[in-house]
């Protein structure tokens, strides 16, 4: 009974170790290695250039834009993301009228790639025919020309992208909302506290596991965001909307640096790593578990 | 028992005889993609190939993306027998020494019509006298304007030079009615474009063409002319920037909103036919009164892959030769809006009456035949075309954007490639 | 009594019905507007001003978009894969957070750490290196090279690591007492317990599936084979714009399955909340 009780755990996790090693780790020591190389464009042959391709990127001011942009892209994103789709889960579990069809609603784009959905939006923003514009024109407001203008560019694509995550998180916010005891609400209310005071202090702390998952998620996926931005900007104008991510793509497989593209893969894997220990350094301090 | 064998014989024939399969990959989508479709059909079932082969057409995403399905395809060993490259990947696809180079299967062919191609679209996939692709989708940029705009302010023909240029679109900008003169992609064709219009080279060693380009020419006169033009233009109002986008310019036109746009020929049948108005083209314009320099080819080629089987190599160039026959390039050009490729169709076309009837589309042609034969019209080479566009095209948004003035813009895209190129020559010398 | 308890209520949920209009009009707009164009024809789709609506309803982008490509193929395709994915990623999550959160064996915190590490590796650094494993087995252009090496989840792992762990441990000792077997428990105590958050990330882990394009465009050598995003790659393209309708009601076609299947499983989700609330 003892050996089948120690070996269970591994058995469970076989396939998991077997398909990870094979397909996700065995590239990603490929990667650290080749990052030390400068590979031909479009063959394997390759040679040692030591730490170059870091100096490059240190060097690089289009590297720290991307980096720049990565960071704003993701507080236009994430905060506005996890603000709105906590709203709206909150008036969703109060039970309104169609409460059926609006949840329906809200979670439709999620069933549309980043690509169609950014082929949607490419055609709103566009400047002659789009929609847009064209509203904004009749209010009276000059509407910019979204996709190309530097200063805009990146919050078109942050708004393309909130209006497809939005879906995601109020489901995992709706999950986690269900979990809460009404009693506690209802007892709160009868102490005499509003309703900002029993999410406040209530609602919010219990959901907090899923506030920490509904982040990770946003963060994550803001991070690896990349349909969007290849249809709506190609990272441009100017640079001011690749982001660490576009940009690694587009050295890997535009430009064909592959050397320097693992090396992005390698920095961008440590930032995720500093990213994320941030993270549940947080959620221990702060995340109750029930 | 005799009965028995002759059928097994004549069964076995028809085994030996199964076509060996041909895959080619191409990036042609929409209705192009269908004609090109319909024309692989069409030579399958030729009497040319006597089913002998069978050419499977693959989508392979875009230029980008199908140049990345062929470089990790080739790294397999995977690859197709016939790719669709963009033009810019020429040099590209030489370095890799994985290609058959066409002219050696055409030395082996007396049959093979190479003197009807016309000079200047050979020239482009011609490195040192051999020509390694066939230029198949071949385009020009042209001027399109909208005529019923132009009469509407007594203009009566399209702008001949730099300077017509700006004069006819501000009489064509309207700021109450939210017309602009002129609108056209962000993109580094028309750069390229412009300099050779006026006789300039893109990148040293006469365009990549006497040796590998070591430094780019971002700086020359021509070329700091043509980007200030466009910065006056933008600055003034009278051109429409719409980014880098090749739709937004179009829609622009079409809407009426530009009264003239540059875009590629191989547009120009569906253009004229969807515009609510009358549409004329022209070639682009000069920078002066001077003719010096000429358009360059653009669009993509087929290239053959080695490392097959003899017999696909073959049928590959059975494939290759029939797509520049007569017949297909005369459905080709008037399906799409590409070059006709090959100078006796050209000539039977006029015969035929159709320039007299679609007069937009021989314009390209007029204006290729117009180019000087010189290395600045041939097209650069260089291995690191896609990333020297892209830094090219990020100068033009910074000057455009008021952030940089041109010459500062353009320094930086030449230090860029010049960085580029430096690391690709690298390669070639320490991996030999 | 009854009546007052209700007009508050009332009055909370009318005020709900009311705040979310407005996000769910804004929600629903870029999809009105992609049918809105799909049916429009030609140029009519580009002109100035815009207008919403088309001037009548026009079916020729949908026969353009189905005589242009093989549609029903490409989603056959997409649904078989992303199908196969999100099961797969499902039963190796499920084993493996069960073996993390409630079994006891050394190196757990090494494997968890590792299983974490994974989900931080960029996607693109993996694609080179899988195709050349893939065509070293010859499972190029193969249903099992676009499902096997995406079978499993870190993420999923350490999601559903969290929930399990909320499950309380007297359960667990009660059940073994009785004599369950640790797999028994598993399956019919864990689970249905976590079923709002094992459909959350089968949501997740579908869309990802769905999603992808650059993996199945490189890995896939005939037309057969292609997926759905593939399929849209080919009408978005290099330098025509007056396709858009087409563009739109190829879109409109190839995500209506997933929209159908979204609205469908989307009452399953709500019963299964609803269970998990009633337990408490």
């Amino acid at each position: 009974m003892n050996r089948r009780a120690s070996l269970l755990p591994w058995g469970l996790l076989f396939p998991t170790i077997a398909i990870l090693s094979i397909f996700v780790i065995y590239p990603a020591i490929q990667s650290l290695i080749l990052s030390f190389q400068d590979v031909e464009p479009l063959s394997k042959r390759s040679f040692f250039i030591g730490f170059e391709n870091y100096e490059v990127l240190l060097k690089s001011p289009d590297y720290w834009q991307s980096a720049r942009v990565t960071g704003s892209f993701l507080l236009l994103t994430v905060i506005p993301s996890l603000v709105i789709s906590l709203t709206i889960a909150v008036f969703l579990d109060a039970n309104p009228f169609f409460q059926n069809g609006f949840r329906t609603l809200f979670l439709l784009p999620v069933a549309i790639s980043s690509s169609m959905a950014a082929m949607l939006w490419i055609f709103i923003y566009n400047p002659t025919a789009g929609f847009l514009n064209y509203f904004l024109d009749v209010l009276g407001i000059h509407g910019p020309n979204w996709l190309a203008d530097p200063d805009t560019a990146l919050i078109a694509v942050a708004i393309s992208t909130v209006w497809k995550e939005l879906g995601f998180n109020i489901i995992f916010f709706l999950a986690g909302l269900s979990a809460i005891p009404n009693e506690l609400k209802e007892a709160a209310e009868l102490d005499g506290a509003n309703g900002w005071q029993i999410f406040r202090n209530v609602t919010l702390p219990l959901l907090s596991p899923t506030l920490f998952f509904v982040s990770l998620v946003s963060v994550i996926n803001s991070l690896q965001s990349f349909g969007q931005i290849h249809i709506l900007t190609t990272g441009g104008p100017m640079g001011e909307t690749t982001t660490l991510v576009y940009n690694l793509y587009r050295d890997a497989f535009v430009k064909f640096r592959t050397g320097l593209a693992s090396s992005e893969a390698v920095v961008l894997f440590t930032l995720i790593m500093i990213a994320t220990t941030i993270q549940f350094r947080l959620a221990k301090k702060r995340v109750h578990y029930g | 028992m005799p009965k028995l064998f002759f059928i097994l014989w004549i069964f076995s024939l028809g085994l030996r005889a199964a076509p060996i399969q041909i895959t080619f990959w191409h990036s042609m989508t929409g209705e192009k993609g269908k004609l090109l479709g319909e024309l692989t059909e069409e030579f399958n079932k030729s009497k040319e190939n006597l089913d002998r082969f069978k050419v499977v057409p693959q989508f392979v995403g875009t230029y980008e993306e199908g140049l990345n399905k062929l470089r990790t395809s080739l790294l397999a060993k995977q690859g197709p027998n016939v790719a669709q490259i963009t033009d810019i990947g020429t040099q590209l696809m030489i370095d890799t020494k994985a290609v058959v180079p066409l002219q050696d299967l055409i030395d082996q062919d007396p049959d093979f019509p190479i003197e009807k191609l016309l000079a200047t679209i050979k020239r482009y996939y011609q490195v040192d006298g051999k020509l390694f692709s066939l230029p198949f989708a071949t385009s020009n940029p042209i001027l399109y304007y909208n005529m019923d705009a132009f009469k509407r302010v007594g203009l009566l023909r399209p702008p001949r030079t730099f300077l017509e240029l700006k004069d006819f679109s501000r009489k064509l900008t309207d700021k109450n009615k939210k017309t602009t003169g002129i609108t056209w992609p962000l993109s580094s064709w028309f750069f390229e474009e412009f300099i050779a219009r006026q006789g300039a080279l893109l990148v040293d060693r006469e365009n990549g063409r006497l040796g590998r380009a070591t430094e780019a020419l971002y700086l020359t006169p021509e070329a700091i002319r043509f980007v200030t033009l466009w910065q006056d233009m933008a600055k003034e109002g009278t051109f429409a920037n719409v980014g880098r986008g090749w739709d937004p310019p179009e829609a622009n036109f079409l809407s009426g909103r530009s009264a003239m746009m540059f875009h590629s020929t191989s547009d120009v049948f569906e253009v004229v036919r969807k515009a609510h108005f009358k549409v004329g083209t022209a070639p682009i314009p000069l920078a002066d009164e001077k003719n010096v320099g000429g358009t360059v080819v653009g669009g993509n080629s087929l290239w053959i892959l080695k490392d097959k089987t003899p017999e696909e190599i073959k049928g590959s160039f059975l494939f290759v030769k029939y797509m520049a026959s007569s017949g297909v390039q005369k459905r080709w050009h008037m399906g799409t809006g590409y070059f006709p490729i090959r100078e006796d169709l050209i000539q039977e076309l006029e015969k035929e009456g159709f320039y007299e009837k679609f007069p937009a589309a021989k314009t390209a042609i007029l204006q290729l035949k117009a180019s000087a034969l010189s290395t600045a019209t041939q097209g650069a080479l260089m291995g690191v075309f896609a990333e020297a566009r892209d830094q090219i095209e990020s100068a033009i948004e910074r000057v455009l954007a008021g952030r940089m003035s041109v010459e500062e813009a353009l320094k930086k895209a030449k230090f860029q490639t010049d960085d580029s190129l430096r690391r690709y020559n690298r390669f070639l010398e320490k991996l030999k | 009594m009854a009546s007052r308890l209700k007009d508050p209520k009332l009055a909370k949920r009318v005020r709900a019905t009311l705040i979310l209009s407005i996000p769910a009009l804004l929600q629903a707009f870029p999809l009105i507007y992609l049918l809105c164009v799909s049916w429009k024809e030609g140029a009519e789709v580009i002109q100035y001003p815009p207008r919403l609506f088309p001037r009548e309803i026009n079916w020729v982008n949908y026969s353009e978009a189905l005589s242009s490509a093989p549609l029903v193929r490409f989603l056959l395709n997409s649904a078989l894969v992303a199908t196969s994915i999100t099961l797969s990623q499902l039963l190796t999550s499920i084993l493996a957070a069960y073996a993390l959160s409630r079994l006891e064996f050394k190196g757990q915190n090494v494997i968890m750490a590792i299983i974490v590490g994974t989900m931080m590796i960029p996607g693109e650094v993996t694609i080179i290196p899988n195709y050349f494993t893939l065509a070293s087995w010859n499972w190029l252009n193969t249903y099992p090279a676009l499902i096997v090496p995406f079978s499993v989840s870190g993420f999923g792992i350490f999601f559903l690591y969290q929930f399990f762990k909320t499950v309380p441990k007297e359960l667990e000792e009660a059940a073994f007492l009785e004599g369950c077997s640790r797999m028994r428990f598993l399956f019919q105590f864990i689970v249905p317990l976590s079923l709002p958050a094992i459909s959350a990330f089968a949501i997740y882990s579908f869309v990802g599936a769905w999603n992808q394009y650059l993996w199945p465009l490189i890995v896939t050598q005939t037309t057969d084979m292609q997926t759905a995003q593939i399929g849209i790659g080919m009408f978005r393209s290099q330098n025509e714009s007056m396709s858009w309708g087409v563009i739109m009601a190829a879109t409109a076609m190839l995500i209506s399955p997933t929209v159908f299947l979204f609205i469908l499983t989307q009452k399953q989700f709500v019963r299964g909340i609803t269970m998990s609330g009633i337990k408490g």
